[in-house]
């Protein structure tokens, strides 16, 4: 399991996780960014319409993330904005309040893979700028308010207790 | 929206252990509102949500690697 780190206190907007994993650095860098339909709870956290089949990061600065549907459809989540294999990924998160892609959000998702050893690696993950929705903190609430997208939000969740 | 009454009560009730809403008593009827505090609610969630894909991350690739020892 992961552990919160605990140096820094709480930082309201950002969320920080640590880990080490009993692979070698190049295999955990492989698995995260080439594999990460394999691992990745798309049963749960996906927002195309149809059912989701892969996780996809194009392996660039600038490179799309996105969900492909069964359907062969795509849906963007967000964009590759450091590439430095096999040590170092910086995405955007660009998922809105209402699960919709909005290019102008730009959350980022710092993973870094520090070799301990031959055989393993710690894997520290930092989702920050969580305050950028702040300033879409009306534009939630107004979709809170609209029934039309009360059913959206309610699914999402319903998906997340039914796991 | 075309939800029965009992479902939408549990929805409520999901939303709420997210904190996404707050719940009140008023006489036999539970109000419910959304919490203002979105950022909060919204890291909270992220907080789950990350602890969840690492987990599944962690076991894809102690995966791999055992795998590859295997081949080697």
């Amino acid at each position: 399991m992961t552990e919160q780190r605990m140096s820094g206190g709480t930082d309201p907007n950002t969320v920080r996780k640590s880990m080490s994993v009993k692979a070698p650095q190049a295999i955990a860098w492989r698995v995260f960014t080439e594999k990460m339909g394999t691992w990745w709870p798309l049963a749960q956290y996906k927002i195309g319409k149809t059912n989701a089949v892969d996780a996809v990061i194009e392996p660039r600065v600038g490179g799309r993330w996105y969900e492909r549907g069964e359907d062969g459809s795509t849906c963007q989540w967000g964009s590759v904005l450091t590439w430095e294999p096999t040590a170092l990924l910086v995405l955007s998160w660009d998922i809105s309040a209402d699960w919709q892609y909005d290019a102008t959000l730009k959350t980022e998702i710092e993973v870094r893979f520090i070799p301990e050893g031959e055989h393993a690696t710690r894997v520290e993950l930092e989702h920050r700028h969580l305050d950028r929705y702040g300033a879409r903190r009306e534009e939630m609430r107004r979709i809170f308010d609209t029934e039309g997208d009360w059913g959206r939000v309610l699914e999402m969740f319903a998906r997340v207790a039914a796991a | 929206m075309k939800v029965s009454r009992p479902a939408v009560s549990q929805h409520l009730q999901v939303l709420k252990a997210a904190r996404l809403v707050k719940a009140r008593a008023e006489g036999t009827r539970r109000l419910y509102a959304v919490n203002p505090k979105g950022v909060e609610t919204l890291r909270t969630w992220l907080d789950g949500f990350w602890d969840e894909a690492l987990a599944a991350f962690k076991e894809a690739a102690e995966l791999a690697a055992a795998n590859e020892r295997k081949h080697r």
